[in-house]
């Protein structure tokens, strides 16, 4: 069972909350413009159909802030994203919902604290659009003991 | 993505002598100014960030902290004159027919957070090129780029591994 924010300690298997996340123009606009990307696939949709595309495309960068988010907003504000590798899968157009999932795949303890390496998916509709691998660190202040931890079963 | 092995080149082939000829091209960016306190917070609002508008996250002396991936999918580090495509980041020239360019990829390393005051320096190095054949037979090129962002003591902030994927305009228009 998702939980909204991560267990003391957790475990492979732990599933993070789904987040929906609308992608109205506005928003996308909002991304270009804060990312200084003013590339009009994100926002032309005659420029977008005469490269092949349905409508205006999200960019595909725009995901990273998103799952970047959900996981702050799981972990809380003192763990520290260490990696996020992403594949972009299917293109994501202006006014389609996302929904963005996660999972805890491994945990590991050294002198830095504890290690917590996840999954993630964006999905659009019936698809996956994008697939994510992540890195979190839990700093041994967050009330762990490196070196103690327990890898577990997955729940 | 494998790239292919020189002279194999097939008929319709995007990955040139003259494109492979590019791998270890470099390119460096240093920004006009700062990371201001109020380009994190529209990063911020503009993610979708939770308490976007309240006071951020500071460092030991203040410094806003911005949201981890706001130094790899930022371009305000880039200056120059907006070009007409609108997009000011780092472009590789590359000897393509004209086609479609599309993300593949971004794999991002964190060292530090970016912070308020930071003056950047991004620096690129075309690290592969690839081409493989989608399921219609079309080509679908890939360039990878490695891109590293500094700070003003040439300490790194993040890494960031760039796949982009290149479809022939004509391919395209046949699918």
């Amino acid at each position: 069972m998702p939980t909204d924010r991560r267990p003391l300690l957790p475990r492979p298997g732990d599933e993070l909350p789904e987040v929906r996340v609308d992608l109205g123009s506005s928003r996308l606009v909002a991304y270009a413009g804060a990312t200084w990307d003013w590339h009009p696939l994100h926002h032309d949709t005659a420029y977008a159909r005469a490269a092949g595309l349905e409508r205006p495309v999200a960019d595909g960068q725009m995901f990273g802030a998103l799952l970047a988010s959900a996981l702050q907003r799981w972990a809380g504000g003192s763990a520290r994203l260490e990696s996020l590798g992403m594949r972009y899968r299917r293109p994501v157009y202006v006014d389609d919902t996302v929904a963005l999932a996660g999972r805890v795949t491994g945990v590991d303890g050294d002198e830095d604290g504890v290690r917590v390496r996840l999954e993630q998916t964006v999905r659009n509709g019936g698809s996956i659009a994008v697939s994510a691998t992540a890195a979190l660190l839990l700093p041994p202040s967050a009330g762990h003991q490196a070196g103690r931890v327990d890898e577990g079963t997955p729940r | 993505m494998a790239g292919n092995q020189p002279g194999t080149e097939r008929a319709g082939s995007l990955l040139t002598a003259e494109l492979r000829a590019m791998v270890g091209s470099r390119a460096s960016y240093t920004a006009a100014e700062p990371v201001t306190r109020s380009a994190i917070r529209y990063f911020a609002r503009a993610a979708g960030i939770d308490d976007a508008d309240e006071p951020p996250a500071v460092d030991e002396r203040g410094a806003a902290l911005a949201p981890p991936t706001m130094v790899c999918e930022t371009n305000e580090f880039y200056a120059g004159t907006l070009p007409g495509h609108g997009y000011l980041g780092h472009v590789w020239d590359l000897p393509l027919p004209p086609s479609r360019g599309l993300r593949g990829g971004n794999e991002y390393v964190f060292f530090r957070p970016l912070r308020e005051g930071d003056v950047v320096t991004v620096h690129w190095r075309l690290a592969e090129v690839g081409e493989r054949r989608t399921r219609s037979g079309g080509v679908l090129l890939s360039v990878v780029s490695d891109v590293e962002y500094v700070d003003a003591g040439g300490d790194v902030i993040a890494r960031n591994r760039e796949t982009m994927l290149y479809q022939p305009m004509a391919a395209v228009d046949a699918d």
